[in-house]
């Protein structure tokens, strides 16, 4: 069976004056319908760049998608639609909840005509049936009083609120695919647990599917089927919620699993970092990108890059311990006492 | 360490701090909240955005005038401080940590100059040695002295204003969402930062943050604001490990835990609604609105705290029934 999303070998750069950034090397991923993906990653890990390369968003100029490229949408390959054909495409199939609420909606239109601009362009419907439209779509992310709230500006809504209506513009023409990145960063806990209710609700609703982008393994443990995470533009690990939280393979996976703060450790004892800082991606290093923070490098990190390792079915992982002949000491527990040093 | 015996550095009592706005109404940002924080500890503040933790912690240094209550910092009210010295000498000792290090470093200065610029207001000697000595002391490089803002990263501007505030050799530091800028890698080596200074130097924290569960790693006592209010205090395990505030319950329950077995058989006590307006509350418990266990009493008097257990207090009037 083919996948409803499927990503083949996407790379793309951004050209500055400083050089060309290689934002996103060479990812390849694939989602099925109702199902949700989580792609988990430091700042500037390019994953923020593929969801829009997804919906088709990288300015060009300075972005490139580079030759080679397959973005397979129910096996069409969307990278070489049409501008008007993008434009049905983006809302109808695939649609976006963006990070910050608070910038990303237009403070001089009111909120009414902000989710009616999708649904106009979409479906030729009359001004009252969208409106009545908007209501319903306010109704179902669960704002009081719609009728009232969409002759209302941004400003008068609170950031709660107007991811709630960044989820409503989103839903609007309902989408096969809801890309939502970082949709909780912004918020409290208490409205972060409401807003992660209300995505799980509409997506059983509507039989769609998710990719979701965030750092927040929490919010990954109780959302996502699988997880991508990504480092430096790859995809390093590739499996399974399960698979990815207890049976971690590659380094970064369980570096970054142990910088959480566990209650199970000692109050004001030291947080297990990542030193270091990522590798620049103007000129990205030959080998592994996480080698020279990996407590676990050897002579060939540095080299040449690790091929994609099978760990069990669907779960894959990019790293040189994998190979046959490396020192087999890398058990998940060992780890941790290992990375304890 | 007992606590009992010891004298707080810092003691707040009853601190209001209310701000006008339009048409002659109020807003209560800090409604009557009180707390003692002791000398090397970490008091931690938590609540949701807009309940006035940052207001709070501002007033405490005296950043803004407190409309009502005390804030005494070594025995000594800081808002009657007459003589010019005394101030001057609060000023040094007590010093802030802010929250986001894109704005809060001057881009046209030096890190150097940044750095020293205080040390020179407080005639603290040392110069450029000590500029370099703190460099090293939050994990950077002498170099770095020369280099403007734009050309670190959040985590090491962090660092930078890590260092501006040990400059003047402070006791007491308020630490204002020191990490909800930064990345989560970069945010346990700042914290790992914050901890091994604290324990070098002896520096006591006021720790605002509304990340709960580093706010869990790093405090000693915890206190939980809801509108302006403080509606549990007590040290951090029991806080986190027996919440007993209805408030407190739900947001903890709300924390997601990264654990894919935990994380989905949790339950998330329902929080309905969102914090209501601190203009012009009307009397009474300010939780009472989202809160099912709310009774006729909780409209009309507002709770205090109230130890409940030994150390542990709790603002709740169904509590005490």
């Amino acid at each position: 069976m083919s996948h409803l999303l499927e990503v083949n070998n996407l790379n793309v750069s951004f050209h500055t004056y400083a050089g060309e950034v290689q934002a996103v090397r060479g990812v390849s991923l694939h989602l099925d319908k109702e199902e949700t993906l989580a792609i988990v990653g430091e700042s500037g890990c390019g994953k923020t760049v593929t969801s829009k390369a997804i919906m088709g968003l990288i300015p060009d100029p300075p972005g490139e998608v580079k030759k080679g490229s397959e973005i397979l949408y129910k096996d069409k390959n969307i990278l070489k639609y049409s501008k008007k054909k993008w434009q049905d495409y983006r809302g109808e199939d695939a649609a976006m909840i963006f990070q910050d609420p608070m910038t990303s909606l237009n403070p001089t239109m009111k909120i009414g005509r902000q989710i009616q601009e999708g649904i106009r362009k979409h479906q030729k419907i009359s001004k009252q049936e969208a409106r009545k439209k908007t209501i319903e779509l306010l109704k179902m992310v669960n704002i009081p009083n719609p009728e009232e709230r969409l002759d209302q500006y941004p400003h008068e809504f609170s950031g709660g609120m107007r991811q709630r209506v960044m989820i409503a513009i989103a839903l609007s023409c309902n989408p096969n695919i809801m890309i939502a990145d970082e949709p909780t960063t912004a918020l409290d806990v208490t409205i972060q647990a409401q807003i992660l209710n209300l995505l799980r609700e509409i997506q059983k609703k509507n039989h769609s599917s998710i990719i979701m982008i965030t750092h927040d393994l929490g919010v990954v443990a109780g959302m996502a089927d699988r997880i991508a995470v990504m480092y430096a533009g790859e995809i390093v690990e590739e499996g399974s919620v399960r698979e990815i939280f207890k049976n971690p393979q590659h380094p970064y996976t369980y570096a970054m699993l142990n910088a959480v703060p566990n209650p199970e450790l000692e109050s004001k004892a030291e947080l297990h970092v990542i030193k270091g800082t990522p590798p620049d991606l103007i000129s990205p290093p030959k080998g592994c990108p996480f080698a020279s923070r990996c407590k676990f490098c050897m002579q060939v990190c540095h080299e040449y890059e690790p091929e994609k390792t099978e760990i069990s079915e669907g779960h894959f992982s990019k790293c040189w311990l994998h190979h046959q002949t490396a020192k087999k000491l890398y058990k998940f527990d060992n780890v941790r006492s290992v990375m304890a040093e | 360490m007992n606590m009992e015996t010891r004298e707080p550095l810092v003691k707040v009592s009853h601190l209001k701090k209310y701000f006008p706005v339009q048409g002659k109404r109020v807003l209560k940002a800090v409604d009557d909240v009180s707390f003692e924080i002791y000398p090397g500890e970490t008091l931690g503040l938590v609540g949701e955005s807009g309940c006035g933790k940052t207001t709070c912690g501002r007033t405490v240094l005296g950043l803004y005038p407190a409309t009502g209550g005390s804030i005494e910092y070594d025995g000594k009210d800081i808002s009657r401080l007459k003589d010019k010295k005394e101030i001057l000498k609060f000023k040094k000792n007590a010093q802030m940590i802010f929250q986001d290090p894109y704005a809060s470093l001057n881009p046209r200065m030096t890190v150097g100059d940044i750095i020293s610029e205080g040390m020179e207001n407080h005639h603290i000697p040392g110069g450029h040695t000590r500029v370099q000595e703190l460099l090293g002391m939050v994990g950077l490089n002498k170099e770095h002295a020369n280099r403007f803002p734009h050309e670190f990263s959040g985590g090491q501007r962090q660092r930078i204003g890590i260092a501006r505030a040990l400059a003047v050799e402070p006791d007491f530091i308020v630490c204002d969402e020191p990490i909800s800028a930064l990345d989560v890698s970069i945010q346990a080596q700042v914290v790992n930062l914050l901890i091994r200074l604290q324990e070098e130097l002896g520096l006591t924290y006021l720790f605002i943050a509304h990340d709960l569960s580093m706010v869990r790693h790093i405090s000693d006592r915890v206190g939980v604001m809801y509108m302006g209010q403080l509606v549990e205090l007590g040290k951090s395990q029991e806080v986190y490990n027996h919440p007993i505030h209805f408030y407190t319950q739900a947001l903890l329950s709300a924390i997601p835990v990264p654990d894919p077995d935990i994380e989905r058989n949790k339950t998330v006590l329902p929080l309905e609604g969102e914090v209501g307006s601190p203009i012009d509350s009307a009397p009474g418990c300010r939780f009472k609105g989202r809160c099912k266990r709310a009774t006729e009493a909780c409209g009309k008097v507002t709770p205090s705290l109230r130890e409940v257990e030994k150390g542990h207090f709790v603002a709740c009037h169904v509590i005490d029934n």
